[in-house]
Formats: C-alpha cells, sequence, structure tokens
C-alpha cells in the first residue's frame, strides 16, 4: 500500500485512476464516503465536514461469516452536528458574562453548555479563553487542548484554538511553545 | 459600767415589748426572705430569660445542609424517555391534573406535557416559574413554548432534594416563613391546639383550669392545657416527659417568650419546630418538612385535607400516623375539619368535599430524601475536608450535585436484577452477593450515580468507596498503553507462552491463562481483546513494572501501586470508585478530570461558597489513546465483552474490560458508551469465591445499566497522527484488504509494518500490471 501511496504522488493522472480503485490514504483533499453504523442502519453519508471516529464491528456471528471473514474495523467520518438553540444561547450568554467580567457566571453557562454538547469545541474555546483571562495559563492550555481533540477536522476551530494556545504559552513565557503552537495554527 | 447600765436597761425595755418586736421579727424574716426570693427569682428570670433569647434566636437558624440532585435541564432536540421526565415531576411532587394552572402541577398527554414549574433560585441565575408546552416525537423532545406559544430554547425544573447534613439529634426540618404556611394550617392550629393565642401572654388561664378540671376527674395527670408558646418551649428546651416540674419551669418560660417576641415570630417558629414524625432515626421537625414527607409537596401548594392531617398530627405523630394508622389518622383529620367548620373557618360544603378526600400520603419509599446514602456519602465526604461539622448540619448551606436520579435508579435497579438471577441461577455459595457501582459521564467528569451495596437505600458499608478488592484484568489497558508508549503497535505479535518471573523471596510467579491454554503468537490488540495472562505479562516485564506504574498514576490511581509482577495482572486492590478515575481518563480521550459529585455550595441566602470547577490534564497522547480505544472497542465486539450485543445493537460503538481477580473472588466490569462510563464490581464480603467471571457477572449488570440508559454510541476521533492500514494478523507484515486473515489496524503515522505480507505484493504486482496495461 505505501508503495501505491508513493506512486499516488508521481502524476495527476496516476492520482486519478488511483483515486478510482481506491486509494484511501492520499492527502489529497479526497475523502471516501463511508459507513456509519451509529445512525440509521449503514447509510452512506457524505464527508463535509467531519471529523473521523472509529467503528469496530461486531463479533462475527455464523451467519455474517460467510460475508466477513474477520471482525474489520471501518474509519468513520462523524458528521458534526449544528449546535442546539440551547447551547447557542448558552454560549452567548457566556459571552456577555465573560465580556461584563462576571467570570463565575459564565462559568456556570459554560458547565451548562458542556453538560448538553460535551464535544462542541467552542465550548473549551471559551472556557479556555476564562482562564486565560484569569491568568491561569496552565489550565488555559489544558482545556484548549481538549478542544483540538474535540475539534478534529474543524480546521478553522483547530486555527483558533491553537492561536489561543499560542496566546497563553507567549503571556506564561513560553516563547519557543508559543512559536510552535502559531506555526501548528498556520498548518491549517 | 455606764455600758453595762445601758445594755441591762435596753433588755429590760425589749421585754417590756415582747409581743410587738416578735411581729417585727417575723415582719423582717418575711421581708428578708422575700428580697431572698426576689433575688434568686430576678437570677433565675435573668438566666431564664439569657437563656430564652439565645435558643429563641439560635435555635431558628439552625437548619441542616440541604443537598440536591441535578436539576434537569430540558431543551428542544433533548433525548429523554417520557417515563423519565414523569418520574421527575413525580419525585419533585407535581400533581398530574387535568388543567395545570398553578406551579406544581403538570397536565399530562401522550405526545405533549404542559408543566406549570415552581421556579428556583438557582445560584446562577434565577429561573422563574413557567408555564412550559412540551412536545415530544417518539422519545425526544421536539420543541418547548412557553404560555405565548414563543420558543423556549433552554429550561431548568427545580432540582430534587435528596437529602440533607444532620445534627448529631438527628433533627431535620426545612424552614418555611408565616407567609408560606397556608391560611387553613394557622387556623387549623389556632382552633385545635390554643384558641386564646392571639389574646393570653404566654400562658392561657383558662387552658390551664380546663385541663385540672380533667386531671382531677381522671384522677391522674392526662391534659396539659398548654399553649402553642408552651408547646414551642417543649419542643425548644425540654423534654416531652408529662411532669409537674416540667409545666412549672415551662409557664415562666412561655411568658418571657412572649414578653420578647411577638405572636407572629413564635407562631412562626412553632411552624418549624413542632415535631410531627419519625423517618428511620430522623425526627420530622416542622410543617415545612412534614410537608415533604407526608405529600412531596411543597407546604404552600398543600389543599384543605393535607393541612387538616398535619394539623391533627401534632397531637400525636406516633399515634396518628397516616401510613400506619391511616384510620385514627383520618377520624383525626375528619375532627379537625369539623372545627374548622364549626367555627366558621371553612364552608359545610368545603369541609364535606374534604372529608371525601383520600388522606393522599405518599409511600415512604418513593421519597428522594434519604434514597441515595451512598451517593450522599460521597458527598459528606468531600464536604467535612473543607466545612466544620456544625456548619453542615446548622448553616442551611445548598450543596449541589450532579446526582442524575433516572442514572441512580437504572443504576441501582441493574446491579440489585443481576444479583437476585445470579443467585437463582448459582444458589447458595452467592447467598450473600454483594456489589458495588459508578457511573460519570466521560466528558464532564460528573458522578451520575453510586451503588454502595445491592439494598441502594441501605445505609451500611459503601462497597463503590470503600470495598478495596483486587482488580484483576481491568488493570491491563494501562499494561498495554504503556507498551504502545514503549513502541509497540496494535499489530505487535506478542508470545503467549507461559513466563516464570523470579521473585525476591526465591518463589516464583507463574501466571496462567483463563482457559489454560497458550496461544502463541498473538496480536497485540487479541491480547488485550482476549484478555490473556501470560502475553500481557511478558509484555507486562518487557516494558518493566515501573513504566505500567506511571500509567496508573497518570491515568487516575493515587495510591502507589506495589511494585509486584503481579501487578501486571491485577493484584492491586481498588475501589470500584478508584478504578473509575482510570476509565474515565480513557474515556475523555486521555484527559484527566477529578470526578466530581459536587457542583456548588451556597450558603442559606445563595452566596457561592465553593466551587469544584472542572479541571483537564492531558495525561496520554491522543494517538496513543485511540489505539487503546480501538482495542478496548475489540473486546467489546470480539473479546471477553462480546455478550453485551446480544443485549445492545450492533450499531452503539462501545469499549470496555472485564476483571476477574485470582482465585475467582471478584467480578469486575468498567467500560464506556459516548456519554456514560461505568465500573460494576460484584463479589461476597467475605471474599469467598465466585461460581462466574466478570464476564459472567458485573457485565451483565453493566449491560442492564447500558439497556435502559440508551446511551449515545461511542465514537472515537481520529487525530491527525493517526493513519489505517491492513495488515495480514498471523505475521503482523501490511497486506490488502482482499487477502485471506487481514485486519485494518490504526497506527501512529511512522510506525506502520514496514514488511509485506505475500498475499500483499502479489496483489501490489497485480495492481501494477493492471496499472502497465491501462496506459499500453
Amino acid at each position: 500500500m505505501v508503495q501505491v501511496t508513493t506512486r499516488c504522488k508521481t502524476g495527476v493522472l496516476s492520482l486519478v485512476i488511483l483515486g478510482l480503485v481506491g486509494c484511501v490514504n492520499g492527502t489529497g483533499g479526497y475523502r471516501p464516503p463511508v459507513e456509519d453504523r451509529t445512525g440509521t442502519g449503514g447509510v452512506t453519508q457524505s464527508v463535509e465536514p467531519a471529523a473521523t471516529g472509529v467503528v469496530v464491528r461486531p463479533a462475527v456471528t455464523r451467519e455474517a461469516r460467510k460475508e466477513q471473514s474477520v471482525a474489520v474495523p471501518v474509519p468513520t467520518l462523524m458528521t458534526s452536528r449544528p449546535q442546539s438553540p440551547a447551547v447557542v444561547a448558552l454560549l452567548d450568554n457566556a459571552q456577555k458574562q465573560k465580556k461584563s467580567g462576571a467570570m463565575q457566571a459564565a462559568e456556570s453557562s459554560l458547565e451548562r453548555a458542556q453538560r448538553i454538547a460535551p464535544r462542541d469545541p467552542e465550548i473549551y474555546y471559551q472556557w479556555a479563553d476564562i482562564r486565560r483571562l484569569e491568568g491561569q495559563w496552565s489550565q488555559a492550555e489544558q482545556l484548549a487542548l481538549k478542544g483540538t481533540n474535540m475539534a478534529i477536522g474543524d480546521v478553522i476551530m483547530l486555527r483558533r484554538l491553537w492561536l489561543l494556545i499560542a496566546d497563553v504559552r507567549l503571556s506564561s513565557g513560553n516563547q519557543s511553545g508559543a512559536q510552535q503552537a502559531k506555526s501548528k495554527a498556520y498548518s491549517y | 459600767m455606764a455600758k453595762k447600765r445601758a445594755r441591762k436597761s435596753s433588755r429590760k425595755g425589749r421585754i417590756s415589748s415582747k409581743p410587738r418586736s416578735f411581729l417585727k421579727k417575723i415582719l423582717i424574716l418575711f421581708l428578708k426572705l422575700s428580697l431572698l426570693g426576689g433575688v434568686i427569682g430576678g437570677i433565675g428570670l435573668i438566666y431564664l430569660d439569657i437563656q430564652i433569647k439565645n435558643k429563641f434566636e439560635g435555635k431558628r437558624w439552625a437548619v441542616p445542609a440541604k443537598v440536591y440532585a441535578r436539576p434537569l435541564e430540558l431543551y428542544a432536540g433533548q433525548v429523554i424517555e417520557r417515563d423519565a421526565l414523569k418520574q421527575e415531576l413525580k419525585g419533585l411532587g407535581y400533581r398530574f391534573v387535568n388543567r395545570a394552572d398553578q406551579p406544581g402541577m403538570v397536565e399530562w398527554a401522550t405526545s405533549r406535557a404542559r408543566v406549570y414549574t415552581r421556579g428556583f433560585s438557582f445560584p446562577d441565575s434565577d429561573e422563574p416559574a413557567k408555564r412550559l408546552l412540551l412536545n415530544f416525537r417518539g422519545n425526544q423532545l421536539a420543541s418547548i413554548k412557553d404560555s405565548k406559544g414563543r420558543s423556549v430554547s433552554l429550561s431548568r425544573l427545580e432540582p430534587i432534594l435528596i437529602g440533607g447534613i444532620y445534627p448529631q439529634d438527628n433533627e431535620d426540618r426545612d424552614l418555611i416563613r408565616l407567609e408560606q404556611a397556608p391560611d387553613a394550617l394557622i387556623a387549623a392550629l389556632i382552633q385545635i391546639e390554643d384558641r386564646d393565642y392571639y389574646d393570653h401572654f404566654g400562658i392561657s388561664l383558662k387552658g390551664i383550669a380546663r385541663a385540672m378540671v380533667v386531671n382531677v376527674k381522671a384522677r391522674r395527670f392526662i391534659q396539659g392545657g398548654s399553649t402553642l408558646t408552651q408547646q414551642l418551649i417543649k419542643n425548644f428546651y425540654l423534654t416531652s416527659e408529662r411532669t409537674l416540674a416540667r409545666k412549672l419551669m415551662e409557664i415562666p418560660m412561655a411568658i418571657l417568650l412572649d414578653l420578647h417576641y411577638d405572636k407572629d415570630e413564635i407562631l412562626e417558629a412553632y411552624l418549624n419546630e413542632v415535631y410531627l414524625g419519625q423517618s428511620g432515626s430522623r425526627a420530622v421537625h416542622g410543617f415545612g418538612l412534614a410537608s415533604q414527607y407526608y405529600f412531596a409537596q411543597p407546604i404552600n401548594e398543600l389543599k384543605l385535607h393535607q393541612v387538616a392531617l398535619l394539623a391533627g398530627l401534632v397531637k400525636g405523630p406516633s399515634y396518628y400516623d397516616p401510613r400506619r394508622h391511616p384510620e385514627r389518622a383520618k377520624k383525626r383529620r375528619d375532627l379537625v375539619l369539623k372545627v374548622l367548620q364549626e367555627q366558621g373557618v371553612i364552608s359545610m360544603k368545603e369541609r364535606l368535599d374534604a372529608e371525601k378526600l383520600g388522606l393522599g400520603v405518599v409511600q415512604q419509599r418513593s421519597l428522594h430524601k434519604g434514597a441515595y446514602p451512598a451517593y450522599l456519602d460521597l458527598v459528606k465526604r468531600q464536604l467535612r475536608t473543607e466545612y466544620p461539622e456544625h456548619v453542615l448540619s446548622s448553616e442551611g448551606l445548598r450543596v449541589f450535585t450532579s446526582l442524575d436520579p433516572t442514572v441512580q435508579a437504572n443504576s441501582s435497579n441493574a446491579l440489585t436484577k443481576t444479583i437476585t438471577s445470579l443467585q437463582k441461577r448459582h444458589g447458595k455459595p452467592v447467598g450473600e452477593l454483594q456489589g458495588g457501582m459508578v457511573v460519570t459521564d466521560p466528558q464532564t467528569g460528573e458522578v451520575l450515580a453510586l451503588v454502595g451495596g445491592r439494598n441502594a437505600r441501605y445505609q451500611g458499608f459503601n462497597r463503590a468507596l470503600d470495598a478495596l478488592r483486587p482488580i484483576g484484568s481491568l488493570v491491563k489497558p494501562a499494561v498495554f498503553l504503556s507498551g504502545l508508549e514503549e513502541g509497540y503497535t496494535l499489530s505487535s505479535l506478542l508470545d503467549d507462552q507461559p513466563i516464570s518471573v523470579p521473585l525476591p523471596n526465591g518463589k516464583s510467579w507463574v501466571p496462567k491463562n483463563f482457559d489454560r491454554q497458550s496461544h502463541g503468537k498473538i496480536p497485540f490488540y487479541k491480547a488485550l481483546a482476549k484478555s490473556y495472562n501470560q502475553s500481557t505479562a511478558q509484555l507486562g516485564m518487557d516494558i518493566g513494572l515501573d513504566r505500567v506504574i506511571d500509567m496508573l498514576e497518570r491515568l487516575g490511581v493515587q495510591r502507589e501501586p506495589k511494585p509486584y509482577p503481579s501487578l501486571l495482572l491485577g493484584a492491586e486492590s481498588m475501589s470500584p470508585f478508584e478504578i473509575a478515575r482510570v476509565y474515565q481518563t480513557i474515556a475523555a480521550n486521555g484527559f484527566r478530570t477529578p470526578m466530581r459529585a459536587i457542583r456548588l455550595v451556597t450558603d442559606s441566602e445563595g452566596e457561592e461558597l465553593s466551587r469544584y470547577p472542572f479541571d483537564v490534564k492531558q495525561v496520554v497522547s491522543a494517538e496513543n489513546m485511540h489505539l487503546i480505544q480501538y482495542a478496548l472497542q475489540a473486546v467489546m465486539r470480539e473479546g471477553t465483552g462480546r455478550s453485551v450485543y446480544s443485549r445492545l445493537p450492533a450499531s452503539m460503538n462501545l469499549a470496555g474490560k472485564t476483571g476477574t481477580s485470582n482465585d475467582q473472588r471478584d467480578s469486575w466490569f468498567a467500560g464506556f458508551a459516548g456519554d456514560r462510563m461505568a465500573v460494576v464490581w460484584l463479589g461476597l464480603d467475605n471474599n469467598g469465591k465466585l461460581p462466574f467471571t466478570g464476564s459472567g457477572g458485573a457485565l451483565k449488570a453493566w449491560t442492564d445499566l447500558m439497556v435502559k440508559e440508551r446511551p449515545q454510541s461511542f465514537m472515537a476521533v481520529q487525530p491527525e497522527g493517526i493513519e489505517y492500514h491492513w495488515v495480514e494478523e498471523s505475521t503482523g507484515f501490511l497486506s490488502a484488504e482482499r487477502c485471506e486473515g487481514v485486519r485494518q489496524l490504526p497506527f501512529i503515522k511512522g510506525t506502520a509494518p514496514q514488511q509485506y505480507a505475500e498475499c500483499a505484493e502479489n496483489q501490489t504486482e497485480e495492481s501494477l500490471d493492471w496499472f502497465k496495461k491501462w496506459f499500453r
């Protein structure tokens, strides 16, 4: 497969052709449609916008064995869900509370939002920003890192989070770390 | 001489005035005694006065801390079982009616519900009372509208009160203000207990005279003729013993109390102080608490028949206990109603309507207060590290926890049900089978439920926190994670062969597999999925115990594990709560978060005292976490945890690990879905052997919980540094999808196998042939 992948880079024509035969490891913009078995039963989904996840298939039953010889994992794309109005309202509140200096209230709003949508990276971004404003550098960075873990596939959010990390590191006197974070931000 | 004479003459003089002087003497003595009596009485009165003032002021505010469950958030798009919402509303004492026109009422229909919330003053903001129309679609809340038809994005119900922190004397009360008490209650108390209340000066001479007549007739002390003020004194400072001495003390105290405080203040104190029942070892004081204890409703929502019952209870809470003696209680209640009608407080129609109604008392078992001793234990332990006992038991603090009553109910039911069915199957050897359970939300780290034993309401040994038992194979993910950090990959071949590790005492450690077989060369991920001991021991000894200990500590273990080789197979003892920290970190993609039961503590006025913030620390790289999560999913799909899929849909991704201690004395399971992480332990308190393993016991309770919870599927995010490759399992070489015996596995970029399996090489050549032909 590595050899095939190397050849992917040899020319435009070969890229197209190899794409046709299933070169799934290509680093270009192409992403294959994949199975998401957490949905309504194996519906093929489109690929935008997405963060990737993994599904391991169930233990192979005797019936299933005819079609599938081993339990095979399938890389899955997670479709990012639109924010619910509840989360939007809470994030909005948090933003206002933060601006007015009511940090505890802002934090309470974020906690509520997190309980509803714990995978929403925006929550961690705002939380990290509160910690930054409070001068808690280490927690600010950790919360932002947690955000990057939730934002995989969302390049805009990843860039914002890494820029925030750069900012935090700079404020805490970690110049080289800040530079690394900045480069990371601009790699998206 | 002159002096002598003078004395004599004086003696003469006295003798001559003997009768007068005697009277004078008596008079002086009387005056002296009066003065002495006055001084002693005065001192006594001053003493009593100070006592009364101190106690009255102090007593009025001695309120145990209140502990609340999480408030239920309601928002459009929320996945919620209708039944769970119904239970929540019942737990809050909502009345199910045809028309919800007052707070605390709900109209319930198949696809919609109209809830008139009571509102609650949360520490972050006030949630006003609202009329909400909830529309359901399946098990989803499709929309929420307010009374004007506008969409409501988010609303909170009041939190269920789950308990309190009581002082030594075990008194419990919910303070109410006089205005909160229904008018009928005040009227009933005055009519039944003390008709002259607003006219007397603390004691009622009329009342005492009436009582004396009764007592003389009966030739014993049966009636006290106490005013409400005297009853308050009795409840405040004295024993309930009916002695004359006590009565005599009561009188001056009642007069003093009446002198210092106005009637309404005294009445308010009475409402909060009077003894109205016994809940186990806890004394139910005051009408605020009694209202909750008997009706699960706030006092201001009580109806006439309920109010009359409570007023009637004052005479004898035990004798008229509506749960134990409903007949007596009804008679007494109807008597109160009769008096109210005769005195013109209520109409005849109101009386007759009320008499027709049942007692309306809720079953004690349905009350949430006191229903979660194990969880409260956890909360108290945390609070006691920060607050002195007297502050907790008297300052009226409000403690907001993350306990989810629905998850808690599902957890304790799952545990009890599993234990019962295991007992049916295995009989006597597991007659005393016990268990413990911890459930968290993996992303927030909040503890949602805690079960301390098979009888979840029993306040005893809290196994979830205190049962220290060998964790068995639950330790393996830490061993394998260390292996991954040391350069192993999921396809690395481990040697599942007998191993013998010499120990310092001259003996050897020779672990065996559960099936007593050796499995030869097996892929890394499979060794974990199948929980093979020999290959785990080989791996652990290769990377070193220090690395494993370091990993356990990073993942959240706070005790220092002993560096014996047997640690690799889980000889270290931990409580379910301790091991939950480890799996919590794994479920949260390597971000360690303290497991929090308390969200916030405020004082009685709602001022924030302490907060337990969400705190994270990345302790394992996202890439290595991804790999171990893959292997833990394989446990569930094809390893020792696969039986879950006989009861859960294949579309639900789950990850976890079974654990069985040496000699099969402990049955463990720890695992997670998208929004639930749970650890279950089953075993015997006497450490006896079990006739089942982790998958035969604890996993069943875990599965049962997940079936009820219907959690979100676990979605492992694929970090940027991860790529997937097809690998031949028997050799660990790169291969291709079409080849036999292959599997697609994740690898950290740059760590994929370098060599190709024979089949893959052929296929590559075939592909190239085809490629060449295309251009020919």
